[in-house]
């Protein structure tokens, strides 16, 4: 009786080390997860910081007008003519801007048809 | 073994005499001696063995505080990259969310002069990598009897690699904070900068020192970036063009006191603050104190519409020059004839004015001039802010040169500000950097002006630029107005005809003022584009022009057409009516 007393009571204290170390194990080992995910994130933070200081700088107005004058040299400032509030638009104008749908796609099968390789295609 | 009792055991150990009865003796006591050995040996087997089993406890008590209560963060960090204590500074960011000012972290080098080995060596290697570092200067460091130096603070990533590379034991990085500024020299007077420590000397940096050092959350300016290129590209080009010492400009949103802009010409790159040439410093759109010029007249015509003294049907002589304690005041190019208010104001007639003043009186425009914030340094955000030069006794002379700008030095931001108020309908709003939103009320402004005296301006604001000295600022479609100021610098006692301050100051749109804007150049030469001159009305008006034309569109203000009945009427001045004579003389010598 006492033996088997004895052997509960020294498997039960083994039990419960054996289960306080593997939860402090995996406690510790999640913490050090924690510290490295927490590291990545300031790393990227910081990452981020530093690319938009970089996109601030890349974006400098004189930058911006030099490669407009390199890229785009007929690029001139709007003029005030060029600016109309879009309820002064005619309804004309507006109207025009439908695209001539069918007009379009007969010019494309006869253009395609006159092409030779096609006519030959088209004979077989 | 049998003993002497017969019994089966160890006689020394059976020995003891414990189980015996008094008083009889026994053969093992005989072996007396030899019990109180063993009894000896047994004790210090007991001790030894606690000794041992409380080493272990001791050994195990501190396994397991290691294992469970761990100190696993002490540990660790030790081990990790040291970087140094102080916060980043929070940005600083534009009204529309550009970064103006950052913090950018930065290896810096430092050195363990005791655990250099050779420091002669490890001088010329360095020195190698960081050319801008003399040999010999790093050599004195490196012996100098301390156990910390800094060699070189903020290295490249590149440069910090290679002495990573060296391997020199006793050197190493800290990472430290540096601010940078992305846009260079273009807000540097506004923004200021740092010291190495990074710490703010100068500008909003500053002034915001111990926020930007404390809270993480950016510092939102009104500035904007794109309004600030385009008024500082073309004041630089009017800068270089008429040989100007400097110069300065402002856009300021006149219904909340915004500064969208300011800009002080020359100017220097925040980021290198050391190599900061003299005078580049100096911020000449807050600082300095000038004396405007007929820039000053708006304000007098406006206080005397505001008392009732005057009416667009009034004028005044101005045939005769005013003659006061000895001064004689003349116009510079006088009609000889009595003048109206609105051509007082178009021609900038300093006799027209310098009456005007006469009879607001010297005491009344004080109360104005206190209301406008023209007595006291602008309330604003940043420390360069100078302080107006006003005359000690305000006599009724002091009143007439006040009432032209003459006699009273103010800085660019101040009569912006005042004009500001005398065109969004009559309030005053303290000039300010940070952006306002529509829930904060920290200043809703203080009324100076009636809504009547307001519009009044704003149509004589308006002719100045159709009629009078300030044509050349009309932007098309953006319903310019505006003054022209010119003044002569002051030279010891007298004034220098050579030396000027040419200055314009204007409002758009003028049916519904949203900015002011002002533009000043310091002692211009005039060019044979503008016949020699160098008055406001030729070198500052056409800035002002072509910065409207670029910014308009930017700040979504939509061109109408200026010709339309509904415009002119709205600024229409009925009691005025364009001569012919006037239309031909109408003189750009605007004082």
């Amino acid at each position: 009786m006492k033996a088997l007393s004895l052997t509960v009571w020294l498997t039960l204290a083994a039990m419960t080390g054996y289960a306080m170390f593997h939860i402090t194990f995996e406690v510790e080992r999640l913490e050090s997860e924690l510290r490295e995910v927490k590291r990545l994130t300031k790393k990227g933070k910081d990452e981020v910081h530093h690319l938009k200081a970089e996109w601030s700088y890349l974006n400098r107005p004189d930058r911006l007008s030099e490669l407009t004058k390199k890229f785009l040299p007929n690029w001139a400032a709007p003029k005030t003519n060029q600016i109309i509030a879009i309820d002064n638009l005619s309804e004309n104008l507006t109207n025009s801007d439908k695209p001539p749908k069918k007009k379009l796609s007969i010019t494309k099968t006869k253009h395609r048809l006159e092409k030779p390789e096609r006519r030959r295609y088209a004979k077989r | 073994m049998q003993n002497a009792d017969g019994r089966k055991g160890y006689p020394f150990i059976r020995s003891g005499g414990i189980n015996k009865p008094a008083g009889v003796r026994s053969i093992n006591d005989s072996f007396q001696p030899f019990h109180a050995a063993i009894e000896t040996g047994r004790n210090r087997l007991l001790i030894a063995a606690v000794i041992v089993s409380l080493t272990f406890a001791a050994i195990g008590s501190k396994l397991v505080e290691f294992s469970l209560l761990g100190d696993a963060d002490k540990i660790t960090s030790r081990n990790s990259t040291h970087v140094s204590k102080n916060q980043a500074r929070s940005d600083i960011l534009d009204r529309s969310g550009n970064v103006l000012a950052t913090d950018l972290t930065m290896a810096s080098l430092y050195a363990d002069p005791l655990n250099i080995l050779e420091p002669a060596k490890a001088a010329a290697a360095i020195t190698r990598i960081l050319p801008d570092l003399d040999t010999n200067k790093v050599l004195s460091l490196l012996k100098r009897k301390r156990r910390f130096v800094w060699i070189k603070r903020h290295l490249s990533p590149r440069q910090q690699q290679a002495i990573h590379q060296l391997g020199i034991p006793g050197l190493d990085f800290r990472r430290e904070y540096r601010r940078v500024y992305p846009h260079g020299s273009l807000m540097a007077h506004a923004l200021g900068y740092v010291d190495i420590d990074n710490h703010g000397i100068a500008g909003i940096e500053k002034n915001f020192d111990a926020r930007l050092q404390r809270e993480s959350r950016p510092v939102h300016l009104s500035l904007d970036v794109r309004v600030q290129h385009k008024l500082r590209t073309e004041l630089l080009t009017s800068m270089t063009r008429y040989q100007a010492t400097g110069a300065a400009g402002l856009v300021l949103d006149v219904t909340n006191g915004e500064i969208i802009s300011m800009v002080s010409l020359p100017d220097f790159d925040p980021n290198t603050p050391s190599k900061v040439m003299d005078g580049q410093h100096f911020n000449k759109a807050s600082l300095g104190v000038y004396e405007l010029g007929s820039a000053f007249k708006i304000l007098t015509s406006a206080i005397a519409l505001n008392e009732g003294i005057i009416t667009f049907r009034d004028g005044y002589d101005t045939s005769k020059p005013i003659r006061i304690s000895g001064f004689t005041i003349k116009d510079h190019h006088g009609k000889n004839r009595w003048l109206s208010v609105p051509e007082i104001f178009i021609y900038s007639s300093n006799i027209g004015a310098g009456r005007m003043a006469l009879d607001i009186g010297a005491k009344t425009q004080k109360l104005y001039f206190g209301k406008l914030g023209l007595l006291e340094p602008a309330d604003t955000e940043i420390p360069e802010i100078g302080l107006p030069i006003i005359p000690t006794n305000w006599s009724r002379t002091q009143a007439v040169t006040i009432g032209f700008g003459h006699g009273i030095s103010v800085s660019p931001l101040q009569l912006s500000a005042a004009v500001a108020a005398s065109v969004n309908g009559g309030v005053f709003f303290q000039p300010t950097f940070i952006r306002r939103s529509k829930t904060n009320t920290f200043d809703r402004g203080s009324r100076v002006f009636t809504e009547a005296t307001s519009s009044k301006i704003r149509r004589l604001l308006r002719l100045s630029v159709l009629d009078g000295t300030g044509k050349n600022a009309a932007a098309e479609g953006y319903i310019v107005g505006g003054k022209t100021g010119t003044a002569e610098k002051k030279t010891g006692a007298g004034y220098d005809k050579d030396m000027l301050i040419s200055s314009f100051v204007g409002v758009f749109p003028m049916t519904k003022p949203r900015y002011a804007i002002f533009a000043m150049l310091d002692e211009p030469i005039g060019t044979k584009e503008t016949f020699g001159r160098a008055t406001g009305g030729w070198v500052a008006a056409p800035i002002i022009k072509r910065v409207v034309e670029q910014i308009a569109p930017i700040l979504g203000i939509a061109p109408v057409n200026e010709a339309s009945q509904q415009i002119r009427r709205t600024l229409a001045i009925d009691e005025y009516q364009l001569k012919v004579e006037a239309r031909k003389l109408a003189s750009f010598k605007a004082h």
